[in-house]
């Protein structure tokens, strides 16, 4: 039986976390940047490393580690939708477009299906068309089976698709 | 271009690949640099006490507190008049002989806040502790236990496991050692014994910080009214090179620059909630205003208001609010509080407490909420019209918690029964909040409350809201807020209300002859008190009750106070006789004055009780009357399981179905471990799983092939597609499902209600809803 120790050459936990910052930063801010926009994903992604730096003893190890990054990501950038959301209502505008900054041009049809969509389905399309994970890693960053991925994003898939349709997006 | 709007996407990605910025380590050493380490080897306060100082008397008693071994010292000194000091020492052995209890308390931290809308600090944040204390103690003694573990937690610093985003730190050394604390009796002043460490490195605002700290935790005990510091065994008021300067004693006058301008006192940070949650804190805000929110685990508003501090614009007051909120289970939330800007209503200083928030526990009162049922359907005038529906409502929070249970609508069981109880409230409105003043209730419902249906429905859904509310007691009006806009025209065909609005003079709502109590569904006592209003004919109403085997229990009749022509109240007292608790059914009815037939009948389920008894139904699965049908395609291993749990289910045998789950039972995505509890609880909160339980074993079987398992499924609606499920198997879903029901599961493209597993060797795999 192997005891875990730290001898020599064995990374401390400041170089352990180094080395996942510069692995994985860049990742962690595309993702924050697809769904609250460039200027507010570099204090996202600085509240996410923030959390693995104080959990770094449960972060799982490669290859899992950008999914986990991506599960806690989710949430930070929930809160920030929420207290978002939250000034909105304040402003008694109608709240729910997400903040998504688009590339292209006015592709109104696809932004307002994506719209209509609840969030878990827009997160499940998101992961798998921007963040390209596979059903295994969404699982991971969703809490779910690799199957429970699949079978959400099949659906999600369907959903988009008859929304589309129905806001004559098919042109 | 690919016509699938998924494929469009993957095209549109705002950050393409390779477009992100490279990793800034500056960020990370500054991650890795904040003060998130946990010291090492902490001796812990008790041992680091051996070397407190002594201690003298200033006036008074004075008790002094030493920790070491399984016995802590007490020394009680009084100073007489002529300055002599007599000292008497009490030593207690902690042996066990009285068990200790948990008491909640706080230590202060800092919290830095950052992100747009929030202040930018750090600002002291109270943090949930713990503290062992011995009851049998004394006052004093209990006051300097708890300052003794608070100190110790305190030095100890941030706990690197806390979750909290964004970061806490303390400005406390590491390294101080706390040696003790000492109080005098009288006054409540409290000496805090600290090593030279306490003043090491940092300007005067980390030094204000670290003295902010201690003088907040410990005056945060009951009993502390000040505070005096020793400092390497040196009594100090002027700290660190640049002299900053304290009170003698410290009170929290004099740090209000450590507080940040809306500050929550309680629940502290990771505290218990309780519920109703009741928030204390204080704010120097414009015009005293303090805004909250309640969210739950998903980021969910649970509830949302304002309250008033006692000072504002300029000067800091306290506030404090009582926040109704439901949660099905346990679970982290936040409570939220924010100072709504002057210029443009956004959120500025917001202050945000992880939470834990619990199911309400607190003793419920039996209530009623109006739906609405249709008549008998032979003898009945044509309906529907509204019917009051047993429900628990909190007395901590009876307005919200009605309310809610209104907006839950009908259960499916309730849906299902003789009178196909139904709502006119659109599915989606939300319960934004309720007040009562001068016996008006303001409530206040999201915009879906006036969406779709005609003049009927949104007379209907406006009639269950005020007769709801006029239920309850101190209310005699509503009035009606959309999103927070006062409405009184609702609808595309305009229904006009009052503001506010009373119980309406007409009776169009109402049946010939309406129960009012008890409530469908209820428990009643013995004797039963049946009261109700009616309009029939020479006012007479006749009322019957049945046991559940269809026995007559009683059958009389009695007069209203009004009839022929206008609406008069009735009331009987119905003694009755059942061996067993029991559905029954409490019928009032007219006498045909053509030929006595029973006309205008209503009818209410009611909870019958043995005299000397009143517990309620054991559960939803009690109301079942369908018997189990055989279902001869099953294997019989199936079929056996299938059985025994319908069995169990109906008769609310718990343990039974305990004894029946399979290893790896799956109940709920969410996780969890005691799928009974789990189902008991949702019955508590007025859902109805058993029901459903045994109900969906009486629906077709579907079969499902996965790998080399294969699986029987109830109801076979699951299986597949929605668009692809047979008519017929999705016509048996009624009426546990209605056409809104079906029209989600096409939207969601599967059933996605319960359903219940059972593998070809007989194991109960699964009873589960959702995605």
């Amino acid at each position: 039986m192997t005891v875990p120790r730290r001898g020599v050459g064995t990374p401390t936990p400041e170089e352990s976390f180094r080395g996942l910052f510069a692995r994985h930063y860049g990742a962690v801010f595309a993702y924050a940047a697809r769904r609250v926009g460039w200027d507010d994903a570099s204090d996202a992604a600085a509240e996410v490393f923030t959390v693995a730096w104080k959990k770094l003893r449960t972060v799982p190890g490669e290859p899992d580690t950008l999914p986990w990054l991506y599960g806690v990501a989710r949430k930070i950038v929930a809160n920030q939708l929420r207290s978002h959301r939250r000034r909105e209502r304040l402003d008694a505008k109608v709240a729910g477009a997400p903040p998504v900054a688009w590339s292209d041009s006015d592709p109104a049809d696809l932004d307002g299906a994506l719209t209509r969509l609840r969030r878990d389905d827009r997160e499940v399309l998101m992961l798998a068309a921007w963040e390209g994970l596979t059903p295994a890693e969404m699982g991971r960053a969703l809490g779910c089976s690799p199957g429970a991925a699949a079978v959400r994003l099949h659906r999600a898939r369907a959903r988009l698709s008859a929304v589309w349709e129905d806001t004559g997006g098919s042109r | 271009m690919s016509r699938d709007p998924f494929d469009q996407m993957k095209s549109r990605n705002p950050v393409p690949e390779g477009q992100a910025p490279a990793a800034p380590m500056g960020v990370a050493n500054r991650i890795v640099g904040g003060r998130t380490a946990r010291r090492a080897g902490w001796p812990g306060w008790a041992v680091a006490a051996a070397t407190a100082a002594v201690v003298l008397g200033v006036g008074g008693g004075m008790y002094w507190l030493l920790g070491g071994g399984g016995s802590e010292v007490a020394a009680s000194t009084s100073t007489t008049g002529a300055g002599v000091t007599t000292t008497t020492v009490v030593v207690t052995t902690t042996n066990g002989s009285t068990e200790p209890v948990i008491v909640d308390g706080v230590v202060y931290f800092f919290l830095d806040q950052i992100g747009e809308g929030w202040t930018s600090g750090p600002y002291l944040v109270p943090v949930h502790a713990t503290f062992e204390v011995d009851p049998g103690r004394s006052a004093s003694e209990r006051t300097l236990d708890e300052a003794g573990m608070a100190m110790a937690r305190l030095v100890e610093g941030v706990d690197d496991d806390a979750t909290s985003v964004p970061a806490m730190s303390s400005a406390i050394p590491i390294g101080t050692q706390f040696q003790g604390v000492a109080i005098e009796e009288q006054t409540g002043i409290i000496t805090v014994y600290l090593s030279s460490d306490f003043v090491s490195g940092g300007g005067s605002l980390s030094m204000a910080g670290r003295i902010g700290q201690v003088v907040f935790t410990l005056t945060a005990i009951d009993g502390v009214h000040g505070v005096r510091f020793s400092v390497g065994d040196q009594p100090t008021t002027v700290f660190g090179g640049e002299g900053f300067t304290i009170d003698d004693p410290a009170t929290r006058a004099g740090f209000e620059d450590l507080l940040p301008a809306v500050m929550i006192e309680s629940p502290a940070w990771n505290g218990a909630a309780g519920n109703p949650a009741v928030v204390t804190g204080t704010a120097n805000v414009f015009e005293a205003v303090v805004s909250l929110a309640l969210v739950d685990d998903d980021g969910l508003i649970r509830w949302e208001g304002t309250t008033m501090a006692t000072c504002g614009t300029g000067c800091r007051g306290d506030w404090t609010v009582t926040i109704p909120y439901t949660v099905d289970e346990a679970q982290w939330g936040s409570i939220i509080a924010w100072e709504a800007s002057a210029m443009d209503g956004s959120q500025t200083n917001v202050r945000e407490h992880r939470i834990w928030l619990t199911p309400s526990t607190g003793p419920t009162v039996e209530g009623a909420v109006y739906f609405f049922g249709e008549g008998d359907r032979d003898t009945a005038q044509s309906g529907p019209y509204l019917i009051p529906v047993a429900r628990h409502i909190d007395p901590n929070a009876p307005y919200a918690t009605a309310l809610q249970a209104l907006l839950d609508g009908p259960t499916g069981a309730e849906a299902g029964a003789d009178l196909g109880i139904s709502t006119a409230i659109p599915q989606g409105t939300i319960f934004n909040g309720v007040t009562v003043d001068g016996r008006i209730a303001t409530v206040d419902l999201s915009t879906e409350f006036t969406s779709g249906g005609g003049s009927f429905s949104m007379m209907g859904r406006l009639a269950q809201v005020i007769y709801t509310m006029t239920r309850l007691p101190e209310v005699d009006g509503v009035r009606f807020l959309v999103d927070g806009t006062l409405t009184t025209v609702f609808g595309g065909e305009g229904v006009i209300v009052d503001d506010p609005v009373a119980r309406p003079e007409d009776d169009t709502m109402l049946p010939a002859v309406m129960i009012e109590s008890p409530a469908y569904g209820a428990t009643v006592g013995n004797p039963l008190e049946a009261t109700g209003t009616a309009n029939v004919f020479e006012a007479t109403v006749s009322v019957s009750l049945y046991a559940a085997d269809g026995t007559l229990l009683f059958d009389g009749f009695t007069t209203a106070t009004c009839g022929s022509g206008c609406r008069g109240e009735w009331s009987l007292t119905i003694p009755y006789d059942v061996a067993t608790p029991q559905w029954g059914r409490l019928v009032a009815f007219e006498s045909s004055a053509m030929d006595g037939s029973a006309v205008n009948v209503r009818t209410h389920r009611v909870w019958l009780t043995p005299t000397g008894s009143e517990s309620g139904p054991p559960c939803s699965g009690a109301l079942v009357t369908d018997p189990l049908v055989d279902q001869p395609d099953l294997p019989a291993a199936v079929a056996a399981t299938r059985r025994a749990i319908w069995e169990a289910a109906v008769a609310c045998d718990w343990e039974g179905l305990r004894s029946l789950l399979g290893s790896g039972f799956t109940y709920s995505f969410g996780g969890g471990s005691d799928a009974i509890a789990y189902w008991q609880q949702l019955e508590a909160a007025g859902d109805d799983p058993s029901y459903l339980l045994a109900e969906l074993l009486n629906r077709p079987a579907g079969t499902v092939v996965a790998g080399d398992q294969t699986y029987r499924v109830w109801p076979s609606a699951f299986v597949g597609e929605w668009q692809d499920v047979p008519e017929a198997d999705r016509e048996a879903l009624r009426p546990l499902y209605d056409d809104a029901d079906f029209t989600g599961f096409a939207q969601f493209g599967a059933y996605i209600g319960y359903r219940v597993s059972i593998l070809a060797d007989g194991t109960w795999v699964s009873f589960v809803a959702g995605d």
